[in-house]
């Protein structure tokens, strides 16, 4: 009964009741749009947070340009350029910095080659392999002179292309410009040769080249091999350019540096790079998605974390010696590089090299560690990169902690850190406050670049959603304060005469909480339903307008494979809004208001039953 | 029968910048079947003492009596919804109820079927002497007396047979005022009720059985005239 006369009495003031049901409606409208929109950004950011990666690389920058010269006994003087000097190697030590929040450190991190002579490492159509313009052979000179394009008839190919057997190559000691090694003809020399071009000009200008006869460079037993400071360990004998084959040569301590040279020479063919690294996103071809795991699946961050011996094989590799995902593949590492990125000597369509596999005696080195590994995934390239600082061609992907051996003795290169082989992860949005404490140190001569797939700009994006939701939240929420207010007073403040005369009929208070309440708050709760249901509508209409921007910001991951389309399922999956979940947020958003109006409306009432009724139905007659 | 006993009753309104000791030491009593009028100056305590009648309020000395028993003991949001009740110079109906909803509101909060309570509130609206035409109507759409009969149908319907009436023809012009003294005089000698109205009024404080005079928060002359059941 007190509920129907609390409605009766509501309704019978019908214009009011419906001005506070209509800016009620309004407010709870803004309020659940504001608390949708607020969870959506939630949601996004969450979801985005997974997909994106702000990964950052060090390229160590010259100190300075200088002018080298070199000969070139094709144009019969010296070549000049400039060359790019860069000082003392900078250490990764110098980006460990006080307030910096790293996921994965700065490293200047090797690659490993692994000698694996019983896997096909090249299909039929390339034909050119690791160091395939070096070859080492016999030659006869065809008169005695200086090598300054001087015949010679090739009488034993020990490395290299056999087809150079009996053939008349023309030797040159193209970059020296006073040539004094003098080979004799009718005796045999041993040398490495480096293809150079075409025979040009002798010292008298004649024309020295027919037949496509080609010049070549001999090159000296040159080996090199570094301390994990980056410090070169020279060899103790001098390297030799050529040396003449006696009769049991091959048995003198003269011929070991050659034989090792032709041990490594015939390495080369079987090496192929092995990249430890603590997290897949860290090699740019994954990050920027031109790389991605097209069979099985990414190693783990608990794999990389562990250490596990699991690896990640190129389709190529995998397609050439029918590998699959599960197959358990032995690694024999056998040089470390901290020169430069795989992609710099194992290219795509061959060619690559400048490779050394020999220590600073000149022996070839002997595998370091040798562990199975299992295959977990198989991964493809959208576009072959042929950088000096991309993915190697059969490049295998392994977690860094997995290898638990020492490679101090067997690293062959080493160079400034550069995008190739130094990247970090940071927190996602944290571009900006790493490079004011990185300006702070003062290190002029390291470039750091920031590769995060556009989170940046889509962070903006979700931080103007959340100052969206924000406002509409804190509209919502002053909106309903001040509608609460306004009508709490008219409906009780203003009729505390009605209260007083319900006191004086024998109503006790809670009644009259009741009376006062019931209609109220059912004016509340409908206004406050309404509200949310418009408050759905609007948060449908604004998370289309929402779909148009994020199909916007799909375009910084789409552009390559694998993840992309992840990105793209994960993205979309994220953009449906199910009426369950808009129910959720409406239904908290209306339960906040409803509360909302019950306490200020507890407060009037508080007022009112304060009062006595006898000050008020008598108050003005004594 | 009902009595009523006042003993020594003082009481004092306390506002944030002074007391006002509205009455002191009342004695008086009060009895079913009899119609009581208080009378006095404006300030002279009678809308106060009727108040503590009424169970508006408990005096902050002495006691009130209803037939032996302390009023401060007992529940008085029951003594006011069963057995007391108060009909005002301003009438105090519901605004937005009509008539007869006004009348039914005390059944209604006793528990009352609304079949019941809507018939027994009729009886009431008819028996001062109001049309059927009124039940529907708003207490903005009556006139005084009407209202001021509404509220004494109100106070009937109840069921208690303590009425009190503080100023109820104060608002009123003569002819209303007879119908409503004559209601009140009614019910008091022929229904049984215990009637007291606070008056200015000295023609209704002489139709009165006993009439209380007060001065000052105090009942300085009481006047019997007899009369009553």
């Amino acid at each position: 009964m007190i509920i129907k006369n609390s409605l009766k009495q509501m309704f019978r003031t019908p214009l009011k009741t419906f001005l506070f049901f209509c800016l009620l409606a309004v407010s709870a409208a803004l309020f659940v749009l504001g608390l949708n929109i607020s969870w959506l950004n939630q949601r996004d950011a969450s979801a985005f947070e997974g997909l994106f990666n702000t990964v950052g690389t060090v390229e160590q920058k010259p100190t300075e340009t200088e002018i080298d010269g070199e000969w070139d006994a094709e144009i019969d003087q010296y070549y000049y350029y400039s060359r790019e000097k860069y000082g003392a190697l900078v250490s990764e030590d110098v980006l460990d910095f006080e307030g910096v929040d790293y996921i994965h450190a700065p490293m200047n991190r090797p690659y490993f080659t692994a000698y694996m002579p019983d896997m096909i490492l090249r299909p039929g159509e390339v034909t050119e392999r690791v160091n395939d313009w070096l070859v080492l052979v016999e030659v006869t000179p065809l008169r005695t002179d200086v090598m300054d394009s001087l015949p010679c008839t090739v009488t034993r190919v020990l490395a290299g292309d056999p087809d150079l057997l009996n053939r008349k190559i023309w030797v040159c000691e193209h970059y020296n410009p006073t040539p004094e090694t003098v080979m004799e003809t009718g005796k045999t020399y041993i040398m490495r040769l480096n293809q150079g071009t075409y025979p040009h000009d002798d010292r008298d200008e004649t024309y020295m080249g027919e037949n496509d006869e080609w010049e070549y460079t001999p090159i000296s037993q040159y080996a090199s091999q570094y301390n994990r400071k980056g410090e070169r360990i020279n060899s103790d004998t001098p390297d030799r350019l050529i040396d003449e084959v006696t009769e049991g040569f091959y048995e003198s301590d003269e011929a070991k540096p050659w034989l090792e040279l032709m041990k490594e020479s015939n390495m080369m063919n079987s090496l192929l790079p092995v990249q430890p690294v603590d997290a897949t996103k860290l090699l740019m071809a994954f990050h920027e998605n031109n790389a991605a795991v097209q069979d099985g699946r990414d190693i783990s961050q608990e794999e990389y974390a562990q250490g596990k011996r699991v690896c990640l094989v190129p389709e190529d590799l995998a397609m050439s010696n029918n590998l699959q995902v599960g197959d358990r593949l032995t690694l024999p590492l056998i040089a470390a590089d901290y020169g430069s990125a795989p992609g710099f000597a194992f290219k795509y369509d061959g060619g690559g090299g400048g490779y050394n596999l020999r220590n600073g005696k000149g022996e070839v080195l002997s595998v370091f560690d040798e562990n199975a590994y299992e295959i977990v995934g198989i991964y493809s390239m959208a576009e072959k990169d042929d950088s000096d600082f991309g993915l190697g061609y059969n490049e295998i992907i392994i977690p860094y902690a997995s290898v638990t051996s020492s490679w101090d003795n067997n690293i062959v290169s080493f160079g400034r850190m550069n995008k190739g082989t130094t990247s970090f992860q940071i927190p996602n949005g944290g571009i900006e406050h790493y490079l004011k404490l990185w300006e702070k140190q003062g290190i002029d001569n390291l470039e750091i670049k920031f590769y995060d797939n556009g989170y940046s700009v889509l962070e903006e994006n979700i931080n103007n959603r959340r100052v969206m939701s924000v406002l509409f939240l804190a509209g919502g929420v002053i909106m309903a304060i001040l509608v609460l207010a306004l009508f709490c007073h008219l409906f009780i403040s203003r009729a505390s005469m009605r209260t007083a005369i319900e006191r004086s009929l024998g109503m006790k208070k809670k009644q009259c909480i009741l009376s006062l309440l019931s209609g109220l708050m059912s004016i509340v709760l409908l206004g406050t339903a309404a509200g949310a249901v418009v408050g759905c509508v609007l948060t449908d209409k604004t998370a289309e307008q929402l779909k148009q921007e994020q199909i916007y910001d799909e375009t910084f991951t789409s552009g390559g494979i694998g993840d992309g389309k992840e990105g793209e399922e994960a993205l979309a999956s994220q953009q449906q809004i199910t009426p369950s979940e808009l129910a959720g947020t409406a239904v908290a958003g209306g339960i906040l208001i409803l509360l909302l109006g019950g306490g200020i409306a507890m407060v009037y009432i508080r007022q009112n039953l304060k009062k006595e009724p006898i000050m008020m139905l008598m108050g003005n007659e004594e | 029968m009902d009595k009523m006993v006042v003993e020594q009753v003082s009481y004092s309104y306390i506002s944030k910048y002074q007391t006002i000791l509205a009455l002191r030491e009342v004695n008086c009593s009060f009895e079913s079947g009899r119609f009581y009028a208080i009378t006095g100056e404006s300030g002279s305590g009678k809308s106060t003492l009727l108040s503590l009648l009424a169970g508006l309020d408990l005096p902050k000395e002495g006691k009130i009596y209803l037939n032996g028993e302390d009023l401060s003991k007992m529940d008085r949001d029951i003594y006011r919804r069963d057995i007391a009740a108060v009909v005002y110079q301003a009438f105090h109906l519901f605004p937005l109820l009509n008539a007869l909803e006004n009348v039914m509101y005390p059944l209604e909060l006793k528990g009352m079927p609304k079949a019941r309570a809507a018939a027994r509130a009729k009886k009431c609206i008819g028996q001062v002497g109001l049309p059927e035409k009124i039940h529907g109507q708003f207490p903005k759409m009556m006139s005084g007396g009407e209202q001021q009969r509404v509220a004494i149908a109100r106070a009937m319907a109840a069921g208690g047979k303590l009425l009190f009436a503080d100023e109820p023809t104060g608002n009123l012009d003569t002819e209303n005022e007879e119908n409503v003294v004559a209601i009140l005089e009614r019910l008091a000698h022929e229904e049984g009720y215990m009637v007291v109205v606070v008056t200015h009024n000295p023609g209704i404080a002489a139709r009165a059985d006993v009439e209380y005079r007060m001065r000052d928060g105090q009942i300085v002359e009481e006047q019997k005239r007899g009369g009553g059941q």
